[in-house]
Protein backbone atom coordinates (compact mmCIF):
# COMPACT_ATOMS: atom_id res chain seq x y z
CA UNK A 1 0.00 0.00 0.00
CA UNK A 2 1.12 3.36 -0.60
CA UNK A 3 1.61 6.27 1.86
CA UNK A 4 0.14 9.54 1.37
CA UNK A 5 2.52 12.00 -0.15
CA UNK A 6 3.74 8.94 -2.41
CA UNK A 7 2.59 9.22 -6.38
CA UNK A 8 0.64 6.55 -7.59
CA UNK A 9 0.12 5.64 -10.98
CA UNK A 10 -2.94 5.93 -12.87
CA UNK A 11 -3.63 2.12 -12.69
CA UNK A 12 -2.89 2.00 -8.97
CA UNK A 13 -5.31 4.79 -8.40
CA UNK A 14 -7.66 3.44 -10.51
CA UNK A 15 -7.39 0.01 -8.34
CA UNK A 16 -7.59 1.77 -5.03
CA UNK A 17 -10.66 3.50 -6.63
CA UNK A 18 -12.18 0.09 -7.64
CA UNK A 19 -11.77 -1.50 -4.56
CA UNK A 20 -13.64 1.34 -2.20
CA UNK A 21 -16.58 1.32 -5.39
CA UNK A 22 -16.70 -2.29 -4.83
CA UNK A 23 -17.38 -2.15 -1.38
CA UNK A 24 -20.41 0.65 -2.37
CA UNK A 25 -18.70 3.84 -2.03
CA UNK A 26 -20.88 5.81 -5.08
CA UNK A 27 -18.32 8.93 -4.83
CA UNK A 28 -15.37 6.95 -5.71
CA UNK A 29 -17.00 5.53 -9.01
CA UNK A 30 -17.51 9.67 -9.38
CA UNK A 31 -13.61 9.82 -9.05
CA UNK A 32 -12.58 7.28 -10.99
CA UNK A 33 -15.01 8.20 -13.83
CA UNK A 34 -13.56 11.67 -13.81
CA UNK A 35 -10.65 11.85 -15.99
CA UNK A 36 -12.42 10.23 -18.81
CA UNK A 37 -16.36 11.91 -18.88
CA UNK A 38 -15.53 14.48 -21.67
CA UNK A 39 -14.29 12.03 -23.91
CA UNK A 40 -16.37 9.55 -23.87
CA UNK A 41 -18.77 12.35 -24.20
CA UNK A 42 -17.05 13.20 -27.08
CA UNK A 43 -17.30 9.39 -28.60
CA UNK A 44 -21.10 9.72 -28.04
CA UNK A 45 -22.00 12.66 -29.65
CA UNK A 46 -19.74 11.44 -32.42
CA UNK A 47 -22.26 8.91 -32.81
CA UNK A 48 -25.30 9.89 -31.89
CA UNK A 49 -24.59 13.02 -33.71
CA UNK A 50 -26.31 15.15 -30.84
CA UNK A 51 -25.25 16.50 -27.78
CA UNK A 52 -28.76 16.22 -25.58
CA UNK A 53 -28.66 12.56 -26.81
CA UNK A 54 -25.06 12.20 -26.46
CA UNK A 55 -25.19 13.35 -22.51
CA UNK A 56 -28.12 11.04 -21.96
CA UNK A 57 -26.10 7.72 -23.53
CA UNK A 58 -23.48 8.63 -21.66
CA UNK A 59 -25.52 8.98 -18.22
CA UNK A 60 -26.65 5.21 -18.99
CA UNK A 61 -23.45 3.67 -20.49
CA UNK A 62 -22.33 4.97 -16.60
CA UNK A 63 -25.09 4.15 -14.67
CA UNK A 64 -24.51 0.49 -16.49
CA UNK A 65 -20.53 0.52 -15.92
CA UNK A 66 -21.36 1.54 -12.52
CA UNK A 67 -24.08 -1.45 -11.86
CA UNK A 68 -21.76 -4.07 -13.41
CA UNK A 69 -18.50 -2.77 -11.71
CA UNK A 70 -18.42 -6.31 -9.95
CA UNK A 71 -17.77 -8.11 -12.83
CA UNK A 72 -14.92 -5.70 -14.41
CA UNK A 73 -11.23 -6.48 -14.79
CA UNK A 74 -8.81 -4.39 -13.89
CA UNK A 75 -6.77 -5.25 -16.36
CA UNK A 76 -8.85 -3.92 -19.39
CA UNK A 77 -8.58 -0.67 -18.29
CA UNK A 78 -11.06 1.50 -17.22
CA UNK A 79 -11.78 3.79 -20.38
CA UNK A 80 -11.75 1.01 -22.92
CA UNK A 81 -14.55 -0.78 -20.28
CA UNK A 82 -16.38 2.50 -20.38
CA UNK A 83 -15.57 3.30 -24.37
CA UNK A 84 -17.19 0.09 -25.16
CA UNK A 85 -20.32 0.48 -23.08
CA UNK A 86 -20.92 4.23 -24.98
CA UNK A 87 -20.64 2.22 -28.50
CA UNK A 88 -22.77 -0.08 -26.87
CA UNK A 89 -25.13 2.32 -25.56
CA UNK A 90 -24.83 4.78 -28.71
CA UNK A 91 -25.63 1.58 -30.59
CA UNK A 92 -28.68 0.96 -28.72
CA UNK A 93 -29.91 4.46 -29.25
CA UNK A 94 -29.54 4.17 -32.53
CA UNK A 95 -31.62 1.26 -33.64
CA UNK A 96 -34.18 3.05 -31.51
CA UNK A 97 -34.31 5.97 -33.76
CA UNK A 98 -34.17 3.89 -36.64
CA UNK A 99 -36.70 1.29 -35.33
CA UNK A 100 -38.85 4.33 -34.69
CA UNK A 101 -38.29 6.10 -38.24
CA UNK A 102 -37.18 8.46 -36.61
CA UNK A 103 -33.26 9.02 -38.47
CA UNK A 104 -32.10 6.56 -41.02
CA UNK A 105 -29.14 5.47 -40.10
CA UNK A 106 -26.44 4.72 -42.76
CA UNK A 107 -23.73 1.38 -42.34
CA UNK A 108 -20.93 2.26 -40.16
CA UNK A 109 -22.65 5.00 -38.57
CA UNK A 110 -21.12 4.15 -35.39
CA UNK A 111 -18.01 4.60 -36.85
CA UNK A 112 -17.46 7.93 -35.83
CA UNK A 113 -14.40 9.23 -37.88
CA UNK A 114 -16.16 10.00 -40.60
CA UNK A 115 -19.34 11.40 -39.66
CA UNK A 116 -17.41 13.55 -37.18
CA UNK A 117 -14.88 14.85 -40.28
CA UNK A 118 -18.24 16.44 -41.32
CA UNK A 119 -19.46 17.38 -38.31
CA UNK A 120 -16.61 18.78 -36.98
CA UNK A 121 -15.48 21.02 -40.39
CA UNK A 122 -15.88 23.94 -38.18
CA UNK A 123 -13.02 22.94 -36.13
CA UNK A 124 -11.01 24.81 -38.82
CA UNK A 125 -7.68 22.07 -38.55
CA UNK A 126 -4.54 23.18 -40.44
CA UNK A 127 -4.05 21.95 -44.21
CA UNK A 128 -2.09 18.98 -43.53
CA UNK A 129 -4.43 17.47 -40.33
CA UNK A 130 -7.45 18.85 -42.91
CA UNK A 131 -5.86 17.15 -45.85
CA UNK A 132 -5.35 14.06 -43.74
CA UNK A 133 -8.44 13.68 -41.93
CA UNK A 134 -10.20 13.65 -46.05
CA UNK A 135 -7.71 10.54 -46.76
CA UNK A 136 -9.08 8.77 -43.81
CA UNK A 137 -12.50 9.68 -44.39
CA UNK A 138 -11.59 7.62 -47.79
CA UNK A 139 -10.88 4.26 -46.02
CA UNK A 140 -12.76 1.61 -45.50
CA UNK A 141 -14.23 1.17 -41.54
CA UNK A 142 -12.26 -1.38 -40.59
CA UNK A 143 -9.13 0.83 -41.51
CA UNK A 144 -10.41 3.84 -39.87
CA UNK A 145 -11.40 2.07 -36.62
CA UNK A 146 -7.88 1.24 -35.97
CA UNK A 147 -6.97 4.78 -37.08
CA UNK A 148 -9.14 6.78 -34.93
CA UNK A 149 -8.35 4.10 -31.65
CA UNK A 150 -4.75 4.22 -32.14
CA UNK A 151 -4.45 8.35 -32.89
CA UNK A 152 -6.98 9.63 -31.54
CA UNK A 153 -7.90 7.39 -28.61
CA UNK A 154 -3.84 6.83 -28.14
CA UNK A 155 -5.02 3.40 -26.85
CA UNK A 156 -2.61 0.70 -26.89
CA UNK A 157 -2.99 -2.40 -28.96
CA UNK A 158 -4.06 -4.29 -26.17
CA UNK A 159 -6.63 -1.97 -25.44
CA UNK A 160 -7.85 -1.58 -29.20
CA UNK A 161 -8.23 -4.86 -29.65
CA UNK A 162 -10.14 -5.34 -26.42
CA UNK A 163 -12.93 -2.73 -28.07
CA UNK A 164 -12.94 -4.07 -31.17
CA UNK A 165 -12.72 -7.92 -29.59
CA UNK A 166 -10.37 -9.18 -31.90
CA UNK A 167 -6.66 -10.30 -31.43
CA UNK A 168 -3.77 -7.99 -31.21
CA UNK A 169 -2.31 -9.15 -34.85
CA UNK A 170 -5.26 -8.22 -36.21
CA UNK A 171 -5.24 -4.92 -34.99
CA UNK A 172 -1.44 -4.40 -35.96
CA UNK A 173 -2.30 -5.78 -39.66
CA UNK A 174 -5.44 -3.81 -40.14
CA UNK A 175 -3.15 -0.99 -38.88
CA UNK A 176 -0.36 -2.02 -41.34
CA UNK A 177 -2.86 -2.35 -44.16
CA UNK A 178 -4.63 1.75 -43.28
CA UNK A 179 -1.15 3.25 -43.15
CA UNK A 180 -0.03 1.34 -46.40
CA UNK A 181 -3.38 2.68 -48.07
CA UNK A 182 -3.08 6.10 -47.27
CA UNK A 183 0.50 6.28 -48.33
CA UNK A 184 -0.75 4.81 -51.38
CA UNK A 185 -3.02 7.64 -51.89
CA UNK A 186 -0.78 10.43 -50.46
CA UNK A 187 1.81 9.41 -53.34
CA UNK A 188 -0.49 9.00 -56.15
CA UNK A 189 -1.80 12.59 -55.25
CA UNK A 190 2.02 13.84 -55.31
CA UNK A 191 2.19 12.48 -58.55
CA UNK A 192 -0.63 13.92 -59.67
CA UNK A 193 0.32 17.42 -58.72
CA UNK A 194 3.69 16.54 -60.71
CA UNK B 1 32.72 -4.44 -63.45
CA UNK B 2 30.36 -6.86 -61.74
CA UNK B 3 31.86 -6.19 -58.19
CA UNK B 4 31.02 -2.32 -58.83
CA UNK B 5 27.39 -3.09 -60.38
CA UNK B 6 26.64 -5.04 -56.98
CA UNK B 7 27.72 -2.09 -54.82
CA UNK B 8 25.21 0.06 -56.81
CA UNK B 9 22.71 -2.10 -56.85
CA UNK B 10 23.13 -2.25 -53.35
CA UNK B 11 23.12 1.29 -52.75
CA UNK B 12 20.21 1.71 -54.73
CA UNK B 13 18.02 -0.95 -52.56
CA UNK B 14 19.74 0.70 -49.87
CA UNK B 15 18.41 4.37 -50.50
CA UNK B 16 15.16 3.06 -51.46
CA UNK B 17 14.57 1.35 -48.19
CA UNK B 18 15.24 4.23 -46.29
CA UNK B 19 12.96 6.05 -48.70
CA UNK B 20 10.35 3.56 -48.11
CA UNK B 21 11.27 3.90 -44.28
CA UNK B 22 10.96 7.94 -44.61
CA UNK B 23 7.76 7.68 -45.98
CA UNK B 24 6.23 5.88 -43.25
CA UNK B 25 7.53 8.07 -40.76
CA UNK B 26 5.67 10.77 -42.17
CA UNK B 27 2.66 8.96 -42.46
CA UNK B 28 2.92 8.29 -38.99
CA UNK B 29 4.17 11.79 -37.87
CA UNK B 30 1.05 12.94 -40.10
CA UNK B 31 -1.32 10.97 -38.07
CA UNK B 32 -0.23 11.25 -34.60
CA UNK B 33 -0.15 15.01 -35.31
CA UNK B 34 -3.34 15.57 -37.40
CA UNK B 35 -5.10 13.47 -34.89
CA UNK B 36 -4.02 15.12 -32.24
CA UNK B 37 -4.84 18.67 -33.50
CA UNK B 38 -8.44 17.04 -33.79
CA UNK B 39 -8.59 15.79 -30.39
CA UNK B 40 -7.10 18.98 -28.93
CA UNK B 41 -9.87 21.38 -30.90
CA UNK B 42 -12.64 19.02 -29.76
CA UNK B 43 -11.49 18.98 -26.50
CA UNK B 44 -11.45 22.55 -26.31
CA UNK B 45 -15.28 22.37 -27.79
CA UNK B 46 -16.89 19.65 -25.97
CA UNK B 47 -18.21 20.31 -22.94
CA UNK B 48 -20.70 18.08 -20.00
CA UNK B 49 -23.36 20.08 -19.06
CA UNK B 50 -23.29 21.92 -15.46
CA UNK B 51 -25.50 19.50 -14.02
CA UNK B 52 -24.00 16.24 -15.45
CA UNK B 53 -22.24 14.82 -12.63
CA UNK B 54 -25.15 15.91 -10.05
CA UNK B 55 -27.61 14.44 -12.34
CA UNK B 56 -25.49 10.98 -12.72
CA UNK B 57 -24.81 11.08 -8.98
CA UNK B 58 -28.62 10.92 -8.23
CA UNK B 59 -29.41 8.12 -10.83
CA UNK B 60 -26.36 6.37 -9.06
CA UNK B 61 -28.29 6.63 -5.65
CA UNK B 62 -30.83 4.79 -6.98
CA UNK B 63 -28.83 1.74 -8.43
CA UNK B 64 -26.93 -1.00 -6.71
CA UNK B 65 -24.48 -3.29 -7.87
CA UNK B 66 -24.90 -6.33 -9.64
CA UNK B 67 -23.42 -9.22 -7.82
CA UNK B 68 -20.44 -10.77 -9.23
CA UNK B 69 -20.91 -13.85 -11.09
CA UNK B 70 -19.57 -17.22 -10.18
CA UNK B 71 -16.79 -16.96 -12.58
CA UNK B 72 -15.66 -13.66 -11.48
CA UNK B 73 -16.01 -14.72 -8.09
CA UNK B 74 -13.58 -17.61 -8.46
CA UNK B 75 -11.41 -15.44 -10.76
CA UNK B 76 -11.17 -13.05 -7.58
CA UNK B 77 -10.43 -15.51 -5.27
CA UNK B 78 -7.78 -16.72 -7.19
CA UNK B 79 -5.99 -13.27 -7.58
CA UNK B 80 -5.47 -13.13 -3.79
CA UNK B 81 -2.10 -14.21 -2.19
CA UNK B 82 -3.04 -15.75 0.05
CA UNK B 83 -5.53 -17.77 -2.19
CA UNK B 84 -2.40 -18.32 -4.11
CA UNK B 85 -0.66 -19.97 -1.22
CA UNK B 86 -4.06 -21.95 -0.40
CA UNK B 87 -4.62 -23.25 -3.27
CA UNK B 88 -0.71 -24.28 -3.86
CA UNK B 89 -0.66 -25.73 -0.46
CA UNK B 90 -3.84 -28.07 -1.20
CA UNK B 91 -2.52 -29.08 -4.46
CA UNK B 92 0.73 -30.68 -2.79
CA UNK B 93 -1.06 -32.15 -0.34
CA UNK B 94 -3.12 -33.47 -2.73
CA UNK B 95 -0.52 -34.78 -4.93
CA UNK B 96 1.51 -36.51 -1.89
CA UNK B 97 -1.85 -37.87 -0.77
CA UNK B 98 -2.57 -39.46 -3.98
CA UNK B 99 1.39 -40.85 -4.20
CA UNK B 100 1.30 -42.26 -1.02
CA UNK B 101 -1.89 -43.73 -1.17
CA UNK B 102 -1.00 -45.58 -4.46
CA UNK B 103 2.50 -46.57 -2.95
CA UNK B 104 0.90 -47.96 -0.07
CA UNK B 105 -1.74 -49.90 -1.89
CA UNK B 106 0.86 -50.87 -4.29
CA UNK B 107 3.38 -52.22 -1.74
CA UNK B 108 0.42 -53.84 0.11
CA UNK B 109 -0.68 -55.61 -2.85
CA UNK B 110 2.77 -56.99 -3.40
CA UNK B 111 3.61 -57.91 -0.06
CA UNK B 112 0.21 -59.56 0.27
CA UNK B 113 1.00 -61.73 -3.45
CA UNK B 114 4.04 -62.46 -2.30
CA UNK B 115 2.83 -64.33 0.97
CA UNK B 116 0.18 -65.85 -0.89
CA UNK B 117 2.66 -67.30 -3.29
CA UNK B 118 5.15 -68.47 -0.90
CA UNK B 119 1.99 -69.80 1.18
CA UNK B 120 0.54 -71.30 -1.29
CA UNK B 121 3.75 -73.19 -2.43
CA UNK B 122 4.28 -74.36 1.31
CA UNK B 123 0.69 -75.50 0.91
CA UNK B 124 1.44 -77.94 -1.92
CA UNK B 125 4.80 -79.36 -0.51
CA UNK B 126 2.81 -80.19 2.74
CA UNK B 127 0.15 -81.36 1.60
CA UNK B 128 -1.09 -82.82 4.42
CA UNK B 129 -1.46 -79.28 5.96
CA UNK B 130 -3.46 -77.94 2.83
CA UNK B 131 -6.66 -77.49 4.74
CA UNK B 132 -5.69 -75.77 7.88
CA UNK B 133 -2.94 -73.22 6.08
CA UNK B 134 -2.91 -69.60 6.97
CA UNK B 135 -3.12 -68.53 3.67
CA UNK B 136 -6.44 -70.47 3.15
CA UNK B 137 -7.93 -69.03 6.65
CA UNK B 138 -7.02 -65.83 5.65
CA UNK B 139 -8.61 -65.29 2.15
CA UNK B 140 -11.85 -63.68 2.49
CA UNK B 141 -13.63 -64.87 -0.09
CA UNK B 142 -13.05 -61.76 -1.61
CA UNK B 143 -13.27 -61.28 -5.48
CA UNK B 144 -9.85 -59.80 -5.46
CA UNK B 145 -8.25 -62.97 -3.92
CA UNK B 146 -10.29 -65.45 -6.09
CA UNK B 147 -9.76 -64.09 -9.24
CA UNK B 148 -5.66 -63.97 -8.20
CA UNK B 149 -6.41 -67.50 -7.88
CA UNK B 150 -7.99 -68.27 -11.34
CA UNK B 151 -5.52 -66.59 -12.42
CA UNK B 152 -2.89 -68.55 -10.93
CA UNK B 153 -5.07 -72.17 -11.43
CA UNK B 154 -4.82 -70.44 -15.54
CA UNK B 155 -0.76 -70.27 -15.13
CA UNK B 156 -0.56 -73.66 -13.89
CA UNK B 157 -2.67 -74.77 -17.06
CA UNK B 158 -1.47 -73.13 -19.55
CA UNK B 159 2.43 -73.91 -18.72
CA UNK B 160 1.31 -77.75 -18.19
CA UNK B 161 1.89 -77.89 -14.67
CA UNK B 162 -1.49 -79.84 -14.32
CA UNK B 163 -0.92 -81.05 -10.75
CA UNK B 164 -0.43 -77.67 -9.09
CA UNK B 165 -3.58 -76.27 -11.41
CA UNK B 166 -5.73 -78.82 -9.65
CA UNK B 167 -4.59 -77.78 -6.71
CA UNK B 168 -5.76 -74.15 -6.69
CA UNK B 169 -8.69 -74.96 -8.36
CA UNK B 170 -9.57 -77.45 -5.57
CA UNK B 171 -8.84 -74.29 -3.39
CA UNK B 172 -10.93 -71.89 -5.38
CA UNK B 173 -13.81 -74.36 -4.76
CA UNK B 174 -13.01 -74.64 -1.30
CA UNK B 175 -13.40 -70.92 -0.82
CA UNK B 176 -16.59 -70.71 -3.18
CA UNK B 177 -17.87 -73.27 -0.59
Amino acid sequence: MLGIGEKMTNKERELVLLNKIRSGDKTAYMELIQPYTERLLRKAIAMTKNEDDAEDVLQDALVSGYRSIGNFRADSGVYTWLYRIVINKSKDLLLKTKNRGEKPISEGEYLILDERMGYEKKLELNDESDYLIKKINLLDDVFKQVIELRYFEEMSYAEIASVLECNIGTVKSRLFKAKEILKHMILNDEKGDK
Amino acid sequence: MPLKKFFSWFDESLSKSTEESSEDRSIECSLVRGLSDLRNKEMSQRKLSDNFNEKLFQKLERVEQEPPTYSRKLEIFIQKPNSKFILVSASIFLIGSVFIYNFSSQKNMITRIDKFDLSLETAMVEDDELDELDVITDLKKGQEDIDLLRKLEEYYTVHGNMEKADRVHFKLETISK
